[in-house]
């Protein structure tokens, strides 16, 4: 969502957008479908709260564990769990009460909405939800399941995305 | 599975990338209430209420997808009855018979887990009552500094023949509600110093600083104080060079030196003496003085503390508060060695240029 919101500022920048398991709105709202009650994000962050104590403590030796393979430390650097935990719950936070339904019209961009089976996080309505009110979007229904395809199922993942960048004809 | 980990006191699962539970012990599935049969084959989230689904999704399997490894994760998990257990989970993915799978344990902790909501609260409360007192000595600071720039500045009025003729004994008044005042001001200065640091709200501009010049510039601000108090000063600051906020560690060096010369007797020295250690550059300021206790060391840091002594000139006791907190903002600390009787020395280290 992060990406159609700078691809709605800044569309020049963006030819193509493929969003992974995007969700405008987790909370439900009247008949749109997010998949989530207020008191279950409520729920998470409240876990992630409980995880700040051990949390600084099971980053850190992970980081030492990778020193011989320096291309994963790089992965992890880069990646939003090697974040503040402060900030970490605080990107939740915006994530999981933000409303973004109303920018997905405003997304010129050619995109593609990789949907994922048993997500849990962003379920089907979800992903159909983005889809139709993306001006020119695809969708494509993965085999993959759970919300991280590409780490889970990373081929599936980037033939999904190669074929997509390639002709754009093969989703639906 | 193996009979020990099947019945071992502590729940075991092996979950699939994908999520499905390949393995349950005995000792989960009874936690949970479910037949071990109905567990195995289900999606992990299953066990996981709402909250601890999008968590278990979004943190806990990308970190060990990419960390291979996740340790000390609190977690909550759901029993057939749909009651919330809270365990604590350490997890390893690995490689067996071909495809990956995380190995998960779960510890029950259930009194460790009140205890540590407990403790939760009584750091946000103490965080609150810390701010609260920042902002309470900051307010009082300023505002007991207007009534007492008026006692000062009316007090000079009133000495400078203002307001009719005063007499010697009229001045030799005047003079000490000047002097009182003054003290009272500086000691205000401290307690706000002091509220602006608690509070993070000291911007430092940290450049290349030689050592020799600030000892010089500080030298002369305490001078006639240390001629007046009989002592007398030496510096071996040659060369060194920190990298730090002059201003700053012009503060910490006053400190230091105006608290050299308040603990030590006529005929004394104070001394201050700089070198580098590597990375570092230690600056010690020596004096002859009547020396700390060592229980006192740690303690003479610590914010309103004052060391038992008679017939001192006496501050509110932030000083060496004010000055190891902006020593640790520049990435520098600061700490004192002494034995009684025989003297102090304050280690001032900084980051070396």
């Amino acid at each position: 969502m992060i990406g159609a919101l700078a691809a709605q500022r800044e569309p020049d920048r963006f030819s193509r957008l493929i969003m992974i398991g995007p969700s405008p709105r987790y909370v439900n709202d009247g008949d749109y479908v997010g998949g989530f009650e207020r008191a279950d994000l409520e729920g998470l962050l409240d876990l992630m709260d409980r995880n700040f104590i051990g949390w600084a403590n099971f980053l850190a030796p992970v980081i030492m564990k990778n020193e011989d393979r320096p291309e994963l430390t790089a992965e992890l650097q880069g990646s939003f769990c090697s974040t503040d935990p402060k900030i970490a719950r605080r990107f939740a936070e915006a994530t999981f009460f933000a409303d973004n339904r109303a920018d997905l019209p405003q997304v010129r961009t050619p995109s593609l909405v990789l949907q994922c089976a048993e997500d849990a996080i962003a379920p089907r309505e979800v992903g159909e939800y983005v889809w139709r009110n993306l001006p020119d979007a695809k969708f494509r229904m993965m085999k993959a399941t759970g919300h991280c395809p590409h780490l889970s199922h990373p081929g599936e993942t980037i033939e999904a995305m190669r074929e997509y960048l390639a002709n754009g004809s093969a989703a639906r | 599975m193996d009979r020990l980990l099947d019945s071992a006191p502590c729940g075991f699962i092996s979950v699939a990338d994908d999520g499905t539970m390949i393995e349950v012990n005995a000792t989960l599935a009874s936690l949970l209430g479910f037949p071990r049969f109905e567990l195995q084959g289900w999606h992990v989230q299953k066990i996981l209420p709402p909250g601890g689904r999008i968590f278990y999704q979004t943190h806990v399997f990308p970190m060990l997808r990419m960390h291979g490894v996740a340790e000390e994760i609190y977690l909550e998990l759901r029993t057939k009855d749909g009651e919330t257990i809270p365990v604590l989970m350490n997890a390893i993915r690995r490689d067996r018979d071909g495809a990956f799978v995380c190995d998960c344990v779960f510890v029950r902790m259930i009194q460790r887990n009140e205890y540590e909501a407990q403790l939760l609260e009584a750091r946000r409360l103490a965080e609150q009552a810390s701010a609260a007192k920042a902002k309470f000595l900051s307010m009082m600071s300023h505002d007991l500094r207007t009534p007492l720039t008026s006692i000062t500045g009316n007090a000079a009025l009133l000495a400078a023949g203002v307001h009719g003729a005063v007499s010697e004994e009229q001045l030799d008044s005047l003079e000490r509600i000047r002097n009182a005042a003054r003290e009272l001001l500086r000691m205000l200065e401290d307690i706000l110093g002091f509220a602006k640091l608690e509070s993070g709200s000291v911007p430092l501009r940290l450049s290349d600083v030689p050592l020799e010049a600030a000892v010089a510039r500080a030298e002369v601000l305490v001078r006639l104080h240390m001629q007046e108090s009989g002592l007398t000063f030496s510096t071996d600051c040659e060369g060194a060079v920190v990298h730090a906020d002059p201003d700053r560690l012009q503060q910490i060096l006053l400190n230091l030196l105006a608290n050299a010369i308040k603990f030590t007797t006529t005929g004394g020295s104070v001394s201050v003496r700089c070198a580098r250690d590597g990375e570092r550059a230690v600056i010690r300021v020596q004096d002859t003085g009547i020396g700390i206790p060592s229980d006192q060391l740690q303690r003479i840091f610590e914010p309103f503390v004052q060391l038992e002594t008679d017939n001192r000139e006496r501050g509110v006791g932030l000083g060496l508060a004010i000055s190891r907190e902006l020593a640790q903002a520049m990435g520098g600390e600061l700490t004192a060695e002494s034995a009684p009787g025989a003297g102090a020395t304050f280690i001032l280290v900084l980051p070396a240029r």
